[in-house]
């Protein structure tokens, strides 16, 4: 194993890259980004051959850290991160996306590779609040709306950041007395989080997973800022913290699997109410996550089947959702027009993107032939072995959330394509794809490709491989049952999309998200702590002056004070009495004082 | 381990060398860089002094100077430089250098006046904080804690106008004679019960064995007198006053001398008078211990500083109070009993003051070089000051706890000490473990407007400030002049947008012939306000004719001409709207600086005086009434002298090479701010190699009994 792999650790390159974009001219500023990001991808691919262990294990603050873990889930993540972060930074060339959007987003990948690489709780929190002021830093950039959604998407995570801050401190707390003081972090001193910093640890990550009520910063910030940026952004943040709750929770728990589940309908629900495209694929961010989670979730009920289910999708959703944002985001680049409405019968004008568009859709919706029908299959196969809540055809609540998220998926995908691409006749007529763009898109797209044919390949990349490929396991992904569920989804999603057409686009003007409860709450509390401890506060200064000003009046004007409280006497005080007086009082004092 | 102190001129020069300095600094009155030039010297040699200690120190030596007895009862005058003070030494001197150059930079550039008296209170001060580092008794400590109290008045009331002799005042008021009394008394009663004040490692044997409510009382006594210096609240009102001062000074009094004395002083009542054992279990009632009446204290103040420096609009008022805030931070970590909470707690102290430092740096040199004071004005500043914006940026990050940073490393000790202690004694340790965490989503609430204003904004179109005071999803505002009679401004994005029209749109239609009347159709806003919905206080007194405009009386026949005329402010003049540079009489915009000194118009300054304080005095404003408590408008700053904010074209733009180059203004307040931020971010990377985290375990690993030592 070469040295240098071992101990070059990404990030580092990855931030150089970031600060080298700025410094050189747009080209080749974008070239060495692309080299970086090309790098981090290598390097996983490489180490994958007998390259895990615990490298640059070193002191850090006082505790043990270990700067670049190398296991099998960690590789899984370096490779798809950085292929896909190769192939946005070519996409954000060909959309002239300026210098800072890239140096910004290189940055940003760069902190999520260090969350990913962590071997210790320290390193993680530490590279995970790093990840959302730089994903701050990126939305910001663009200015305008993005700026006030760039703050709330900052309070937010820094709520979140705070609590997965809480849950590690508690973590690290409980480990001392078991483990020797500085190895308390370390993910080797013990397996996941510890129990009393579950509920912590649950929260945090799952405010940066999209859990439902902790989700609406993702359709609030994510269609804001330059459409490069949102390809950036769309990918990293959400799927960091399904490899972190892995990390969290190693056995998972049915809590986490319903949880999934009910975000998958939720967040393909609320996407089918969305006609800003980029809200939609939001919304699908969470749905999608849902799945992984599902899977994640099931390690004890099911098996390592179940987090390698997981897992693949977690990997193929890097690689579609992306292809997603990209091809929207050349539309929308192409057109300037945001609203689906307004788009329509581009499928001539723009036949790359629509083929592009076609690969993402198909993947996300789980066509056979394409990469996401591997990995649904898998998490669907095992959710049907849950049969805590028994429904229909024998099959459990869990997996029928999964099968009803998977009918709305493909009612929202087909409503996109067909907003987008049909839909009447074309009154833009914008140019395709740039070359740049062309080229990220086709890296994603033709992944998304391979992976579903050559679904060997994609079980290679993934933890527990010899457990998959071994006889004691049934996967065989084109079975007949498989194509015939894949038919029968596919059958329900265009009828339910041309049928409920009419009702949907009622709900869609008529029902909110529950930001249009929340966000208000928040506000007008804060502003209601705020206004009243500033004006308790002025009241008590004011009141206190008051007294104040009274007693000073009252000392200077003694017989005055004494008139207006009624009593009219000749006030006399020479030096001599006044020190009595005081000596009395002293003496007084000094008297109880010592008795007591 | 050396056991018995070293006698060591060193402690007693290092108090020396500037108090000595400051006689040359007087004397070279007349050539100015000479005089500089004594205090670059000063500092440098002090520093020397102290970093030559520090060695041993770090090996466990102590230093030692003393007077002799000069007190009944054998008190010694006594200069002992032990791990804790060579903490509080190293740092305060070290700083110094730092905030020396950037007083040159920013007296300079801002043309002060009495310079002299300035650089040479500052050395005085520096020599009172090196006592009050190196004091080896209460007694001691008490003198320079007074002393530096003394030395620094000059320094608050530099500029010499009724508010900053109020605030010197105040100040005065709060830390001698509130603060040093209650530390006199509480010294006097701890000599009456123990017999003994010397500062001594783990507490003074004979407290322990004192009757417990007299030890309760000397420790109160005690630690909110040096509290008042800490600003803890309710006794924190001289900080934000003392905001009128001279920025480098701010900066000396938040981040390196005086609240740090205060800091310091309560740790040394917590670590070398009581203990941490005695402080935990001199119990009150409801399951409460002295340290942790202290410790809720911290987190109480905590919180309410964050609060309120979320409603401040003017930048060094909202510094004023973070400063309070993290302060309490301090205050919280000593009261918890435990290894890592103590370490914590310490470890801020270098931290805040690094981070502190630059921030206050920044806002001084935003001063010097736009005059722009002002939050809502800063939209875009960005683009004109780009290094002093981003080192703003790092240290506000810091401040919250992000990592990479000296903040985060502090508050990650005080939490896991927190959690330990719930675990181990008290499960009230876990609501203040709950104010840390809240508390640094409160610092980015209030820290991160500023950085997106600065660069993400644009002078036309940028949220107004301070957010919560207006609309939820922000209203538009723009500091740039209007210069075609105004137009309806497009509605701002907001989550919830109203028809409501913004205030900024009404004043200018009222300004001449504009599209937007209270008769013409407007095109997608609801209904404008016309004239006289305006919510003008005065508009109101005013006689207006039928068609609400305004007719003022111009009645002459009782009128007293040795007087002008009464302004008539209808609100809808451009010049009360539209404050320009020039010198207009009873206009809002004014001429110069306040440095000019005598103007009648300094006394309706002077009451403006408490002007951003939340309270909202009615009867000292006269004509002035509600104006800051509407929409910051341009109009309301009317004290700042200087009108701030950007100049007509929008902020000119220094990038690339340029900024490197430090073109933004001086390399006198860059440099200072560069290094302070480079400290803060070393600290918050290597702690050990700097030298803090090591001298921190030093100090706590003395003084911690065998239960809570470090596991």
């Amino acid at each position: 194993m070469n040295p240098i792999l071992t101990s070059v650790p990404p990030y580092v390159l990855l931030a150089f890259a970031a600060l080298a974009v700025l410094a050189l001219p747009r080209r080749s500023g974008h070239a060495v980004a692309a080299l970086a990001t090309a790098f981090t991808f290598a390097q996983a691919v490489l180490l994958g051959d007998g390259g895990t262990g615990a490298h640059l294990a070193t002191g850090f603050l006082g505790f043990d850290v270990v700067f670049f873990n190398v296991d099998q889930f960690s590789l899984l993540m370096g490779v798809v991160v950085g292929f896909l972060a190769t192939a946005a930074v070519l996409y954000a060339y060909g959309t002239e996306a300026p210098k800072w959007v890239t140096s910004l987003a290189l940055i940003y990948v760069s902190s999520t590779v260090g969350t990913i690489y962590a071997g210790d709780w320290l390193t993680l929190i530490f590279f995970w609040e790093l990840m959302a002021v730089t994903s701050t830093l990126l939305v910001w950039q663009y200015g305008g709306a993005a700026v006030r959604a760039g703050y709330r998407y900052a309070l937010f995570h820094g709520i979140g950041g705070t609590f997965l801050l809480g849950a590690v401190v508690v973590h690290g707390a409980s480990m001392l007395g078991s483990v020797p003081a500085a190895e308390i972090f370390l993910f080797s001193s013990t397996t996941g989080i510890h129990a009393s910093a579950t509920l912590l640890a649950a929260i945090g990550i799952g405010v940066n997973c999209g859990f439902i009520f902790l989700h609406t910063w993702l359709p609030d910030t994510y269609p804001r800022p330059h459409v490069a940026a949102s390809v950036f952004l769309s990918v990293f943040t959400t799927k960091t913290a399904v490899y972190v709750m892995y990390r969290a929770f190693p056995d998972g728990g049915l809590w986490l699997a319903y949880l999934g589940g009910f975000m998958a309908v939720y967040g393909a629900f609320f996407a089918l109410l969305q006609y800003d495209p980029r809200r939609l694929l939001s919304y699908h961010i969470q749905a999608q996550v849902g799945y992984m989670l599902a899977g994640l979730g099931l390690a004890t009920a099911v098996g390592d089947f179940a987090v390698t289910g997981g897992f693949a999708h977690l990997f193929n959703n890097v690689l579609y959702k992306s292809l997603l944002f990209m091809t929207v985001g050349v539309v929308v680049y192409r057109t300037g027009v945001e609203d689906i409405r307004d788009m329509g019968g581009l499928w001539r004008v723009m036949p790359v993107t629509f083929l592009l568009y076609l690969v993402g859709a198909a993947s996300i919706t789980a066509v056979p032939g394409f990469n996401g029908f591997i990995s649904k299959g898998m998490v669907i196969d095992s959710a049907h072995e849950i049969h805590n809540y028994v429904l229909l055809l024998d099959s459990g609540l869990l997996w029928w959330l999964l099968i009803l998220g998977g009918v709305g998926t493909f009612m929202s995908f087909i409503k996109l394509g067909y907003y987008m691409f049909f839909h009447g006749s074309a009154t833009l007529s914008p140019k395709d794809a740039t070359p740049f763009q062309t080229a990220g898109m086709v890296l994603a797209g033709g992944a998304c490709v391979f992976f579903g044919v050559f679904y060997y390949q994609l079980i290679e990349l993934m933890p527990f491989t010899e457990f998959i490929l071994s006889e004691d396991v049934y996967f065989k992904p084109y079975s007949t049952s498989h194509l015939t569920e894949s038919a029968w989804l596919m059958g329900a999603g265009f009828v339910g999309f041309f049928a409920l057409k009419r009702p949907l686009g009622w709900l869609a003007h008529h029902m909110r998200d529950v930001d249009a409860v929340t966000y208000p709450a928040a506000f007008y509390l804060a502003r209601g702590s705020v206004w009243g401890v500033t004006e308790l506060w002025a009241a008590v200064d004011r009141a206190v002056m008051t007294a104040i000003a009274a007693v000073e009046w009252t000392a200077m004007n003694p017989r005055e004070a004494l008139g207006r409280a009624g009593v009219d006497v000749e006030i006399r005080t020479g030096i001599g009495r006044s020190v009595l007086f005081l000596t009395l009082a002293a003496g007084i004092a000094l008297f109880v004082f010592i008795l007591a | 381990m050396t056991d018995v102190p070293i006698t060591d001129l060193r402690p007693l020069l290092a108090v020396l060398v500037s108090f000595v300095a400051a006689f040359f600094i007087v004397a070279s009155h007349r050539s100015p860089n000479v005089r500089e030039g004594w205090t670059v010297a000063a500092a440098v040699a002090k520093f020397a002094i102290v970093a030559s200690m520090l060695p041993a120190v770090l090996d466990g030596a102590v230093f030692e100077w003393s007077l002799g007895a000069f007190l009944p009862g054998g008190i010694e005058f006594v200069l002992r430089a032990d791990a804790l003070g060579m903490l509080f030494a190293f740092l305060a001197s070290g700083l110094w250098i730092v905030t020396s150059f950037y007083s040159i930079g920013y007296m300079r550039g801002n043309d002060e006046t009495n310079q002299t008296r300035y650089f040479a209170a500052f050395a005085v001060s520096l020599s009172a904080t090196m006592g009050i580092a190196f004091a080896g008794n209460l007694v001691t400590i008490f003198v320079f804690y007074e002393l530096l109290s003394i030395a620094t008045y000059p320094l608050v009331a530099h500029d010499e106008t009724d508010e900053a002799r109020a605030a010197g005042r105040k100040y005065l008021a709060y830390t001698m004679f509130g603060g040093g009394v209650l530390v006199l008394a509480g010294t006097a009663l701890v000599y009456l019960i123990a017999g003994n004040v010397s500062f001594t490692a783990g507490g003074i044997e004979e407290l322990a064995n004192a009757d417990p409510g007299l030890a309760m009382l000397a420790f109160f006594l005690l630690a909110i007198g040096f509290g008042v210096k800490a600003g803890i609240m309710p006794l924190h009102q001289w900080l934000p006053e003392a905001m009128v001062a001279p920025t480098p000074v701010s900066g000396l009094l938040h981040a390196v001398a005086v609240v740090k004395s205060g800091a310091f002083g309560v740790s040394r009542v917590v670590l070398d008078v009581f203990g941490p054992e005695l402080v935990f279990e001199l119990s009150l009632p409801f399951g409460f211990s002295a340290g942790l009446v202290l410790s809720t204290i911290g987190a109480v103040t905590l919180t309410a500083a964050s609060i309120i420096a979320m409603r401040k609009d003017h930048l060094k008022q909202r510094l004023a109070y973070s400063t309070v805030s993290q302060l309490s931070y301090i205050i919280l970590g000593l009261g918890l009993f435990g290894w890592y909470g103590l370490v914590g707690a310490l470890l801020h102290i270098p931290a805040h003051a690094f981070m502190k430092l630059t921030l206050f740096f920044c806002a001084g040199n935003l001063h010097v070089s736009t005059h722009t004071d002002y939050i809502s004005e800063m939209a875009g500043i960005g683009k004109r000051m780009p290094l002093t914006m981003g080192a703003f940026t790092v240290a506000s990050l810091g401040m919250a706890g992000i990592p990479l940073l000296a903040g985060f490393v502090s508050k990650y000790y005080m939490l896991i000490g927190g959690i330990r202690m719930g675990a181990q004694f008290t499960p009230v340790a876990y609501y203040l473990v709950g104010a840390l965490l809240l508390s640094g989503v409160l610092n980015i609430a209030y820290f991160w407007p500023v950085i997106y204003t600065a660069f993400f904004e644009s002078e036309d179109a940028h949220d107004a400030k301070p957010l919560v005071d207006f609309r939820m999803g922000g209203e538009s505002r723009s500091t740039l002049p209007a210069t075609d009679g105004g137009r309806p401004e497009d509605e701002d994005e907001g989550g919830d947008a109203d028809d409501e029209a913004d205030i900024d749109e009404v004043v200018e239609s009222a300004e001449g012939d504009s599209a937007v009347d209270t008769d013409s159709d407007p095109t997608d806003d609801g209904d404008l306000p016309g004239d006289s919905d305006i919510p003008d206080a005065e508009m109101d007194d005013l006689p207006t004719d039928e068609e609400g405009v305004v007719r003022p009386d111009f009645d002459t026949s009782d009128r007293d001409f040795s007087e002008p005329a009464e302004r008539v402010d209808t609100g809808d003049y451009a010049v009360d709207s539209r404050p320009s540079d020039a010198d207009v009489p009873f206009g809002v915009g004014r001429g110069d600086d306040s440095s000019d000194g005598d103007r009648a118009d300094h006394s309706d300054d002077a009451t403006h005086g408490a002007h951003d304080d939340d309270s909202h005095d009615d009867d000292s404003h006269d004509d002035h009434d509600t104006e800051h408590d509407d929409h910051a408008d341009l109009a309301d700053h009317d004290d700042h002298g200087h009108a701030g904010g950007p100049p007509a074209g929008g902020w000119e733009h220094i990038a690339g090479l340029d900024a490197l180059r430090g073109r933004e203004s001086t390399w006198f307040t860059l440099g200072p701010i560069l290094t302070a931020m480079s400290l803060a971010v070393l600290l918050g990377v290597i702690p050990y190699e700097m030298g803090f985290l090591e001298l921190i375990e030093l100090i706590v690993d003395t003084r911690l009994p065998e239960e809570v030592m470090r596991p």
